[in-house]
């Protein structure tokens, strides 16, 4: 028995998962790249014994990677309809230089290679894997994540069906009756071509982290800043959300977040077989918290001290309860938000890779290495 | 900077959240109204849960109400406005004859900016209570707070991301002999800020509030104006604290405070976010009172010009 991650070369979700392997006495995983799957190189099947782990990383933010996957996505996007890189210009794009990815284009790929991974395992003799590929690919789709949670009963903000541009938000906000809108890439990730946007009467500001540059030839290029931009012209900001609607997008009501230590916050729960585990504040001034430059993390007992054990629980509840519409997931990392009274915790996000927590453990144990015990169990202690 | 979070202690005394059928009424205990999100998907009102606190058999004892935000969240026209809000409190003075202290407009960043609260006329609200010693509000939005006669103020606040100076001169032309506290958040000119130092001639004479002990011109972007008519007027030996926080501050203003004797009387100046240099803020030490000069702001360059920005203006 022996682990398989499929991920990236250095990135540091592979290299903390073998630290945590190391802890236990077990070798590293053996990698098999995204690269590697996605230009045929590799033979998934071949690589795997009997009863060996399977772990689906990530792929994180390489450069090539990122290249290849737009590639695999890009035929498909553009027949889609959505905004998409030409093949022979995706080596140009600046990726590196924080040139907004087209999302959509990139999902495809990710699912391109997913498929891949499942042919792959198909073929393969027994084995266990962590977190199935076809939930990965569910939960980075923000529409499809809202939608199951929402039939199941979860508590999540209300949603906006699809827009077309920023003429058809505004329509969509005045018939829903939402007067402060949270705009997402639905399959975006860490933040980026968020908007949050807020009218009242005359008043109307967007806070978001993409950029319009223009380009040669009145062509426009979005780029991800590293500052959290305000904009109050309301020409701007429709030339921004009419950008962003050329990429699928999940759009819902931004709720107002309870406040702790003079900063708003939510939480990052990961839910580890069934049981709500390590826990984070993130602290933030600004609505995008998962900027990780502009947020403070806090130790979750400050909150649990603050609000007491009941409210707590009915939040670890809660969590677990949107971790359940993914049984097949060891684990997954679920973002919440708490009203004013902390009482209503509300579900933002359910993250396939939202388990990349550093120094924070559970029980003496990482994230890591409490997925590890969690896969182990049955083998290290069969009675229970 | 904003305001993040709810104020947890009002009057003296702790500050809850009021939701009916749930809360149970507590004599040491000021009341927040608020209404907050889920509560409007549900079509519940601040009008509501306010009288429904205030049908509490012991409801005579209260003295404080922290009046939270009251728009409908999911209106796209205002149902619930300020006026509303003011004319059922003022219609509940017969149900409230303890109420002391009144803090419309406990709104946070997460429910409006502080310049987009639309506040009203609420000089009817202090001649409802007679008995009032602390009146604060947040947001300037159509408010009107004076000329206006009240005997028990002691305490009155106006929170602002930028101030209209016919508040200021209103504020300053009513008769309030017991008034020990005056506080004003100017904030600044992009947000609706026009006072001018002319405005504070009448109070900076000493003899408007003869009690006065405590006064902010806080937040303020003409800070080191302020500073230099402030520096030498007859009001300094009336008060014991000067607190000119939060605002744009620089050597121009500090160096002006300086050079006044009258500054030397006061038990504090507060000075704190500002814009003054090392050496001016070593000077600023050496004074024989209490001086609060922390948090330093550094000016912002930008587009060939320097910038420095308040506190609380957004």
């Amino acid at each position: 028995m022996s682990f398989l991650i499929i991920g990236t070369e250095g990135d540091p979700r592979v290299s903390g998962f073998n630290t945590a392997l190391d802890s236990y006495g077990l070798p590293p995983a053996q990698l098999i790249t995204y690269a590697s799957l996605l230009a045929g190189d590799v033979h998934l099947a071949d690589h795997i014994a009997e009863g060996d782990l399977i772990r689906i990383e990530s792929p994180g933010r390489d450069l090539n990677t990122c290249r290849a996957l737009l590639h695999a996505g890009a035929a498909a996007t553009l027949r889609e309809g959505y905004r998409a890189i030409p093949p022979d210009d995706i080596d140009r794009y600046p990726i590196d230089r924080g040139g907004l990815l087209p999302f959509r284009q990139w999902y495809l790929g990710f699912c391109h290679a997913l498929v891949r991974i499942e042919a792959g395992l198909a073929e393969a003799p027994s084995h266990q894997i962590m977190n199935p590929a076809h939930d990965i690919a569910e939960l980075f789709d923000k529409v499809a994540v809202h939608k199951l949670l929402q039939q199941a009963g979860a508590p999540v903000p209300r949603s906006l069906p699809p827009i077309t541009g920023y003429d058809d938000l505004r329509q969509a906000m005045r018939i829903h009756r939402l007067q402060r809108v949270f705009i997402k890439p639905a399959h975006g990730s860490s933040g980026a071509g968020m908007m949050a946007l807020q009218v009242a009467g005359p008043h109307i500001r967007a806070i978001t982290t993409v950029e319009l540059v223009k380009g040669p030839g009145q062509t426009w290029t979005a780029f991800n800043t590293r500052q959290i931009r305000t904009l109050r012209h309301e020409p701007h900001i429709a030339r921004l959300v009419d950008y962003l609607s050329h990429d699928r997008l999940h759009i819902e009501a931004w709720l107002p977040k309870a406040g702790f230590d003079d900063h708003t916050f939510d939480l990052r729960i990961v839910v580890i077989g069934g049981q709500s585990r390590h826990s984070v504040m993130r602290l933030s001034k600004c609505p995008i918290t998962n900027l990780h430059l502009l947020n403070r993390r806090l130790d979750i007992s400050h909150l649990v001290e603050h609000i007491g054990e009941e409210r707590w629980h009915a939040i670890q509840k809660t969590a677990v309860a949107a971790a359940a519409c993914y049984p097949d997931c060891l684990y997954v990392g679920v973002d919440l938000a708490v009203n004013h009274n902390y009482e209503r915790p509300t579900i933002l996000e359910v993250n396939a890779f939202g388990d990349l927590l550093n120094n924070v453990q559970d029980s003496g144990l990482s994230t890591y290495a409490a997925e590890i015990q969690q896969c182990l169990m049955p083998i290290l202690t069969p009675t229970t | 900077m904003a305001i993040y979070g709810h104020i947890s202690a009002f009057g003296g005394k702790p500050v809850e959240t009021w939701i009916p059928s749930k809360t149970s009424f507590k004599p040491n205990t000021n009341y927040r109204i608020l209404l907050d999100y889920e509560q409007a998907e549900e079509g519940i009102t601040w009008k509501q849960q306010f009288l429904d606190l205030i049908e509490q058999p012991e409801i005579k004892t209260l003295e404080g109400l922290v009046v939270g935000y009251w728009r409908d969240w999911t209106a796209a026209e205002e149902i619930e406005s300020a006026d509303s809000v003011r004319d059922e409190i003022v219609a509940a003075r017969e149900k409230l004859p303890n109420l002391r202290h009144i803090f419309f407009g406990d709104i946070v960043m997460e429910e409006s900016e502080i310049s987009w609260i639309e506040t009203t006329d609420l000089i009817q609200l202090l001649e409802a209570y007679p008995l009032l010693e602390t009146f604060k509000c947040r947001g300037s939005n159509g408010l009107k707070l004076g000329p206006v006669t009240h005997n028990n103020l002691k305490m009155l606040v106006i929170e602002s991301g930028g101030l209209n100076r016919k508040v200021v001169q209103d504020v300053i032309m009513s008769t309030l002999p017991a008034l020990e506290h005056l506080e004003f958040y100017l904030g600044a000119e992009n947000y609706g800020a026009t006072s001018e130092p002319d405005d504070f001639t009448p109070l900076l004479r000493g003899d408007r509030f003869p009690r006065l002990k405590y006064l902010g011109l806080r937040d303020s972007e003409i800070a080191d104006d302020l500073a230099a008519v402030v520096a030498n007027s007859p009001v300094l030996d009336t008060i014991e604290i000067l607190d000119m926080s939060l605002g744009t501050l620089g050597d121009d203003g500090a160096r002006a405070l300086l050079k006044s004797d009258r500054i030397k009387k006061l038990k504090k100046l507060d000075l704190h976010h500002h814009f003054i240099s090392k050496e001016v803020m070593e000077e600023l030490r050496k004074l024989p009172i209490e001086v609060d000069l922390s948090d330093a702001q550094e000016e912002e360059r930008w587009n060939d010009r320097v910038w420095r920005f308040v506190a609380v203006s957004e």
